[in-house]
């Protein structure tokens, strides 16, 4: 279900549409959202007609957005609706009409491995996602450009910025043409999910190129706000395109419907510390030695130690199959990356057995100090513990690799009572 | 020209349960009702709760989904902490320090402030199990934050949140911990010191204020801090001991007091005159539920009758000198619904059903709301004459609208700069055409009587003659100058006439219309009625 501010903001477009159509909203409604489903109402009727009759379709997206089949569904049927509908040979589409991409997350919420945008799916990338700036007002100008930055989640309610946007995304849905009847029925139930299609064979012709999509250049990690994961794992993956000094791979995080080799509980797993890290405000890199299980543990813990130096957020997360293992060699080897004291961090591991939930007595017993938290299995509890572990390694890292600037203040304290008056 | 300044007052108390968050989020309501932008920033990190005062006007009432102070700081101490050593300009600080607070800014959705009137608020952090405020909070190393140059940032941030607003009011930590030394000693202008009526209270306090104003006098600036000591939670059960616990509040914290309640610095000073305002009595019935009293109290509880509304206005008149400031009017149905928000259980949605109705439209209640928000304005800009109502809204009110508001539109008019203005004018006109005409009258008359004799007839018709110059005259002047730009909007024709007739019997200077007659009421509003 939509959140506050989602809910909000929507009921505020319709406002502003409607005032400005001379519509009075008690009696009728100009949009369709989930929530407005009724219990008693037949669900894939209400969205049908919403995607069939509503001029505009808007998609607020999050990088949780593409991997909804529903929401592929939705997006899909509505595209239908655009009679120069094609798709691009970097399989982006193209003549879409009518359709709003509006980002609601911060620019960082759809980067992995610091490369931006990299969340966002092919077939988006030549939907425009801001709204245009003629340049002719500040206050909007700086309107977009938080807008741009934070996403539309960190703008509702936020003055002035909340009202140049609002009439901003009315006028464009105000502005755009009616849309031909749509060839044959739009059924939400049968439409296929618009991230997992073959676009290509589906619209049957290819579209004029717009040349490639340009390639972002990946971020680099920063003091306190950055965490760098290095897995230790046996399981398959796809190693990220990009070189990169402070790893000696990165780990890609598979598109919706992208053909890849990783295994899937891997790939839910780098998406809950993704989720996890960017709701904390944090860039995520996910990083993997080469061999990920190196032979001495010297070669890790050199790539963990400058990074915890610098201030940088920095976990290992470890396979089960790996540690607490049988005490065999890769045991060991891990046991002494996580006595190290050259680096700071936690240690995480991710609960497929019972081995895992005995894990506190096993540190306790083995006398390792550092953090080792237990990840549990519902990605919802396993982001939840993620955060937790992150805020404390940041603290640790605040607290361990600030050297005081020159002539820098003290905090003031104020007095207590001294000694009590007669 | 650029906005003057704002200022920044910090609300703190030594000992929790004061009530400072309250307090703190009424003034805040007094004043965005008085057409100011106010920001108020919940800066008690350990336990935060000024959004519970706030609850009805917030999108996100439990902050489940909204980041706050201390994501603000963690944002700015990584943008210290990555800060290149050649590129630490001024400029790039205010930039980091002003989109920090940015992006947790959120608006009251209260839509009723007169123009101009605002609250942001900014909480102190996303709450709720799954988001570690806790950790957040406790894990955020204030000295490390300092050592990075955080005072800096802090210093950025002050500049620019008093640009932005008129009042940045902060909600303090209690105690003398690090957030309360920031709170209390680096950033505001003022700080308004909530305490009870026991030792450990009052000695807190003290203590706290001595220091605060050691380390002002030492610090670099040299700014200038005001301290307001704020006497809340008064039980009059216990009559003796309460007379001597205030006696000992009083004589502690008599050298903190503003300089013109303050005998040291003003020998004419009376400190009573200042803790008659700055006294917050215990009202069981706002224990419950976090509720601000211009919601919890009718309006009509305001002034001299003895309420949390009523305190709390005198609170607000005696920290920004301004006798005018009041809460304002609030329609029933919007009083009614907003409580059924801040209740625990569960609310009374007939009653609130039946207010509204009651209530006769939501055309009329917008209009009203209308109203109301321009008489707050009209008060509390000293009866600025650009806050009258307009010739509609004149003609919409009705009678028992007028009466139900208390407030006289005649006397609006009578109390206006502009009318001042208009009426000197007037007076002026007067002496100068008087005199010739009083002259040709004199000398009519004396011909007359000279002539014909003394026949009562003859007396009579000079009478008539008289009056009917005189109106004739008024009749002129008004005419003229209900043309002339100078009236006030909104006045009409047969007021200025009257306004003319009366204009060497006004008043010497604006007065509170609150003195105004019921009689003056029912006789000028009689003639209007809505259409």
């Amino acid at each position: 279900m939509p959140g506050k501010y989602l809910s909000c903001f929507f009921k505020d477009l319709e406002s502003k549409l409607a005032q400005w159509a001379g519509i009075n909203l008690s009696d009728t409604k100009l949009g369709t959202i989930d929530s407005r489903v009724d219990h008693s109402h037949d669900w894939d009727t209400e969205l049908s007609r919403g995607l069939s009759e509503n001029r505009a379709f808007l998609a607020i997206i999050t990088p949780l957005y593409f991997k909804r089949p529903n929401c592929g569904k939705e997006l899909a049927a509505f595209v239908q609706r655009s009679p120069g509908l094609g798709i691009d040979p970097n399989g982006a589409l193209i003549g879409v009409q009518n359709l709003m991409v509006l980002r609601w997350l911060p620019e960082d919420a759809y980067a992995a491995n610091g490369v931006r945008n990299s969340l966002i799916p092919p077939i988006l990338r030549r939907i425009e996602d801001t709204p245009a700036d003629d340049g002719g007002d500040d206050e909007r100008s700086r309107a977009i450009e938080r807008y741009r930055k934070k996403g539309m989640e960190k703008c509702v309610t936020v003055e002035p910025h909340y009202g140049e946007l609002l009439d901003l995304f009315a006028a464009c849905i105000r502005d755009m043409q009616v849309l031909p009847p749509p060839n044959g029925r739009i059924d939400f139930a049968t439409a296929p999910d618009a991230f997992r299609s073959d676009w290509i064979n589906y619209i049957g012709a290819v579209g004029a190129s717009g040349g490639p999509v340009p390639q972002e250049a990946p971020a680099t990690p920063q003091k306190l706000s950055s965490i760098v994961a290095f897995y230790v794992t046996r399981r398959p993956f796809t190693t990220a395109p990009i070189a990169v000094n402070f790893a000696d791979r990165l780990i890609a995080e598979p598109l919706p419907g992208a053909s890849t080799s990783i295994d899937d509980g891997l790939a839910a797993l780098l998406a809950d510390v993704r989720v996890a890290g960017v709701a904390e405000t944090l860039t995520v890199f996910h990083a993997a030695a080469d061999p990920v299980l190196p032979a001495s543990p010297d070669s890790l813990v050199k790539r963990l130690e400058p990074l915890s130096s610098k201030g940088i957020v920095t976990t290992l997360i470890i396979d089960p199959d790996i540690w607490p293992g049988l005490r065999g060699a890769g045991d060991a080897t891990v046991e002494q990356i996580l006595r190290s004291l050259d680096w700071t961090g936690p240690a995480l591991v991710p609960a497929v057995d019972d081995r895992v939930t005995e894990l506190e007595k096993l540190v306790a017993a083995r006398g390792l100090r550092r953090q080792v938290a237990v990840l549990p299995q519902p990605s919802e509890e396993r982001v939840a513990k993620l955060r937790s572990a992150f805020v404390g390694a940041r603290g640790g890292a605040l607290r361990a690799s600030v050297k005081p600037a020159p002539g820098a203040e003290r905090v003031p304290l104020p007095s207590g009572v001294a000694r009590e008056r007669g | 020209m650029p906005p003057e300044p704002g200022r920044i007052y910090t609300f703190y108390s030594y000992k929790g349960g004061t009530g400072r968050s309250m307090v703190l989020a009424n003034f805040a309501w007094i004043m965005a009702a008085s057409g100011k932008r106010v920001l108020a920033i919940d800066w008690d990190l350990e336990a935060p709760g000024l959004h519970r005062y706030f609850r009805p006007f917030l999108t996100d009432p439990d902050l489940f989904e909204t980041d706050g102070l201390i994501d603000a700081f963690w944002s700015l101490a990584a943008s210290l902490a990555n800060k290149h050593p050649d590129k630490s300009g001024a400029a790039a600080l205010d930039d980091d320090a002003e989109s920090a607070i940015d992006d947790t800014k959120r608006r009251l959705t209260w839509k009723y402030f007169p123009k101009g009137g605002s609250i942001d608020f900014v909480g102190a952090g996303r709450q709720g199990a799954p988001y570690n405020y806790n950790e957040r909070a406790n894990t955020f190393d204030w000295k490390r934050f300092y050592d990075l140059g955080g005072a800096e940032k802090l210093t950025a941030m002050k500049t620019q949140l008093k640009m932005g607003y008129d009042w940045v009011l902060i909600d303090s930590r209690t105690g003398v911990s690090d957030t309360a030394g920031i709170c209390t000693m680096q950033l505001p202008d003022a700080v308004v010191a909530c305490f009870t009526l026991n030792r450990q209270s009052i000695e807190g306090v003290r203590a706290v204020l001595s220091s605060i104003r050691a380390y002002r006098s030492k610090s670099v600036d040299g700014s200038k801090i005001e301290f307001f000591p704020l006497a809340t939670r008064i039980e009059n059960a216990e009559r003796d001991r309460l007379e001597i616990a205030r006696k000992y509040a009083r004589e502690s914290l008599l050298e903190f007091l503003p300089a013109k309640f303050s005998p040291t610095k003003n020998p004419a000073a009376n400190p009573r005159e200042y803790w008659d305002k700055m006294e917050l009595a215990y009202r069981p019935a706002y224990a419950f539920e976090e509720i601000l009293a211009a919601f919890g109290d009718a309006t009509g509880a305001s002034g001299a009758a003895d309420t949390m509304l009523s305190q709390v206005e005198a609170m607000a008149q005696c920290i920004t000198d301004d006798d005018s400031l009041r809460m304002p009017d609030i329609l029933e149905a919007d009083r009614a619904g907003v409580l059924a928000t801040y209740a625990l259980g569960p609310s009374d949605g007939l009653k609130i059903k039946q207010v509204r109705e009651a209530d006769g439209g939501a055309g009329d209640t917008d209009f009203l709301r209308g109203v109301l928000a321009k008489e707050q304005l009209w008060r509390n800009s000293k009866f600025f004459w650009r806050n009258l109502l307009s010739r509609r809204e004149l003609d919409l009110i009705t009678d028992e609208d007028r009466l139900s508001f208390g407030r006289n539109m005649a006397y609006y008019y009578a109390n206006s700069a502009r009318l001042y203005r208009f009426l000197n004018s007037i007076f002026y006109a007067s002496v100068i055409l008087l005199f010739p005409l009083s002259l040709i009258i004199i000398i009519t008359l004396a011909s007359m009587l000279e002539s014909a004799g003394k026949s009562a007839a003859l007396v009579l018709l000079t009478m008539l003659i008289l009056l009917g110059l005189l109106i004739i005259f008024v009749l002129v002047g008004s005419a003229i100058m209900y043309r002339s730009g100078n009236r006030p909007e909104g006045m009409r024709r047969g007021d200025v006439f009257l306004l003319l007739l009366l204009a060497p019997f006004r008043t010497s200077e604006p007065h509170d219309y609150e003195a105004a007659e019921q009689r003056d009421l029912r006789h000028t509003a009689s003639s209007r009625k809505r259409t």
